[in-house]
């Protein structure tokens, strides 16, 4: 068993093969080993964030250690989204971007791809006005460096 | 708020990595920290790839892209797609296109240059003719100039009609800078081969390969050089396409064994004589005259312990078809044209985790084989009957055959069952069939030669990765094909 501790000061019970989904837990269980006695501070994730992603380690905890080598191979390619990761990944925007954010800290990189993949399945097929009002962006272009924009990538529109 | 805002450039940079070059383009648009991130990561405009649904590209579209994607590259392409129609092409255009392919110094070249109409319709003067091959002798040329190439695939129009100036790489391949590219991959499809083994140099290219596909029903290339690069590449090799031109001249000594331990998919087609489809009279007949005359590699044996996935076609030996009919498979294709020996049920007897057969060319005097079938197919765990040009009669073979899987609870229930240019069924088999069998469908002799997505028969090229790139464009739609290893 290995103590988590959120930044809402909740302690968390986990199993050491769960815990060690995460890169980051799993090189500070390897290095330190008194790490597992006295909880691990989780600073930057809250309670209700971790209890997700635990949530997605646990159903993951049998998964085979993902590729070591991080080539632009390996990322190209991964699949499609699971149907268990799809069901687990709906959830609204401020969580999505919680657990994309948990994911990348805790180095957790089947999760993170699958939040980004979440993402970009949501901004496809969209014109960029849309995809700000989607996701609350401001457009903080004006309208030289827009014109400036547009003609630096003509070559990509379509005919 | 914005929450989206608050994510760092490195995961932006993750989420806009799930698109390709063109729509990060678009993406720009959205606000500062996406095009900051999208202009400071070259890995984002690596692929350049032009191909699915714009066929009609022109050339003059396609060398604009390629400009400003080799410039945010930063000079060196992961992948060069594209598809290029040279019906009505001008030969400056394509003057660019090589002088860009060659500063964009490419590592995954993918190129398709056919004519968008059918030359044997529309292009009955040699001028034009004469044209296409000029433009693709350029870029052959261009292409054996490239120092970069890790993988190569060119499909050519491939016609037989102008011998004299049909498409091949330049002579002298091993003065050429290409020969010392080590490819991964290779698939030629619709060359000429006769200056591709004038010299050594693609031998030593192909040493470390994966994939090597060399086609062109007309031209197959020569069993000694196929053997050559078999045997070249050996360690590493695991999918690999031919066709074949037997050598009646080699000697056969019927010691050797040449093993492929990772090979998992081999295609071979081997005619005597190229071009020609000589239907045979019977069974019966044509075992006694091919029989005893050897065949394409019938002097060495092969030995592929993962083979998984086999398509044969032509005269193949016997020996070899028992070295390549085992327990490893799981898919099967066979055009029976030449391989009526298929009959005998023995043949099957090893496949005991065939999956899914593919049975090409039953011609009427063969029908008794669909009731065989039966019996070979008892204990194999087959999913997926797939047919083509099959002379059945009414179609009681085939549903006894499915309905005796079906009540037989030691066997598998036959899932898919496809029909491609068959004999019409009578309409309460085909209403049986329909009713009972999950995936069933009949489809008429066009779907050969048109809708090739729809095709079963379509044979599968090797360029999983590229097809994983082309539907990251749209993965959401079509779930990728990830290749069995």
């Amino acid at each position: 068993m290995v103590q988590l501790s959120t930044s809402d000061n909740e302690i968390f019970n986990v199993d050491r093969d769960v815990a060690e989904r995460s890169v980051l837990l799993k090189t500070m269980l390897d290095d330190l080993p008194e790490a597992e006695e006295n909880p691990i501070p989780l600073s930057n994730v809250s309670s209700n964030v971790l209890k997700k992603v635990l949530e997605y380690c646990a159903h993951h905890r049998g998964d085979p250690a993902p590729p070591t080598d991080e080539s632009e191979e390996s990322r190209k390619r991964t699949t499609d989204i699971g149907d268990w990761d799809s069901k687990f990944i709906n959830v609204d925007q401020e969580m999505l971007f919680e657990i994309i954010l948990a994911a990348n800290y805790l180095d957790i990189k089947p999760l993170l791809d699958v939040g980004c993949k979440t993402v970009a399945n949501m901004i496809k097929g969209k014109t960029p006005e849309e995809i700000r009002k989607l996701f609350n962006i401001q457009n903080d272009f004006t309208q030289e460096e827009e014109e400036q924009i547009k003609k630096e990538n003509e070559w990509a529109e379509d005919r | 708020m914005g929450t989206i805002s608050r994510l760092p450039d490195e995961i932006i940079c993750l989420i806009l990595a799930q698109f390709d070059s063109i729509q990060v383009a678009k993406l720009e648009h959205v606000c500062k920290q996406w095009k900051n991130v999208a202009r400071s990561h070259k890995s984002l405009w690596k692929d350049a790839l032009f191909l699915e649904g714009n066929r009609d590209l022109s050339t003059k579209f396609v060398n604009r892209r390629l400009l400003a994607l080799t410039k945010r590259s930063g000079g060196t392409l992961d992948h060069l797609g594209a598809s290029l129609d040279l019906t009505d092409v001008r030969i400056d255009a394509i003057k660019k296109f090589n002088d860009r392919l060659l500063t964009a110094n490419v590592q995954n070249l993918w190129l398709h240059m056919e004519p968008n109409e059918n030359p044997y319709e529309s292009w009955e003067d040699h001028i034009h003719m004469g044209n296409y091959n000029k433009l693709v002798t350029k870029t052959l040329n261009t292409i054996a100039q490239c120092t970069n190439l890790k993988s190569l695939h060119v499909q050519l129009f491939g016609s037989t009609m102008f011998e004299h100036d049909a498409e091949r790489f330049p002579r002298k391949l091993a003065s050429k800078p290409i020969a010392q590219c080590k490819l991964e991959r290779i698939t030629l499809n619709g060359f000429r081969n006769d200056t591709l083994f004038e010299d050594d140099a693609l031998f030593h290219m192909l040493e470390k390969a994966r994939v090597i596909e060399i086609t062109l029903k007309d031209d197959p290339v020569p069993e000694k050089h196929a053997l050559r690069l078999l045997e070249g590449a050996k360690d590493t090799l695991e999918e690999c396409q031919f066709d074949i031109l037997e050598d009646k001249t080699l000697t056969r000594s019927s010691s050797k064994i040449l093993t492929l331990p990772h090979l998992f998919r081999l295609y071979l087609c081997s005619k005597r004589e190229p071009g020609r489809r000589m239907p045979q009279r019977s069974i019966a007949e044509s075992e006694s005259q091919t029989e005893d005359v050897s065949h394409v590699f019938s002097g060495t044996s092969l030995d592929c312990p993962r083979l998984k996935e086999v398509y044969l076609e032509g005269q193949i030996s016997s020996s070899l078809r028992q070295d390549l009919l085992k327990d490893s498979l799981e898919t099967l294709h066979i055009d029976m044209m030449h391989n009526p020996l298929l009959s005998k049920a023995s043949l099957l007897k090893n496949c005991t985790r065939l999956k899914k057969l593919v049975l090409e060319y039953i011609p009427y005097y063969c029908q008794a084989y669909l009731e065989d079938l039966r019996n070979d197919l008892s204990f194999i765990p087959l999913e997926e009957l797939i047919l083509v040009r099959a002379e059945f009669g009414k179609g009681d073979e085939l549903v006894e055959l499915i309905k005796a899987r079906r009540e037989d609870p030691k066997l598998t229930t036959i899932q898919r069952l496809y029909l491609v240019a068959c004999s019409t069924l009578e309409p309460e088999h085909h209403a049986w069939l329909s009713k009972n069998v999950e995936d069933f469908q009949q489809v008429g002799r066009s779907i050969l030669s048109g809708d090739k997505k729809s095709d079963p028969n379509q044979p599968i090229h090797f360029y999983d990765k590229f097809k994983s790139i082309l539907h990251r464009r749209n993965y959401i739609e079509s779930p990728m094909i990830v290749p069995q290893t």
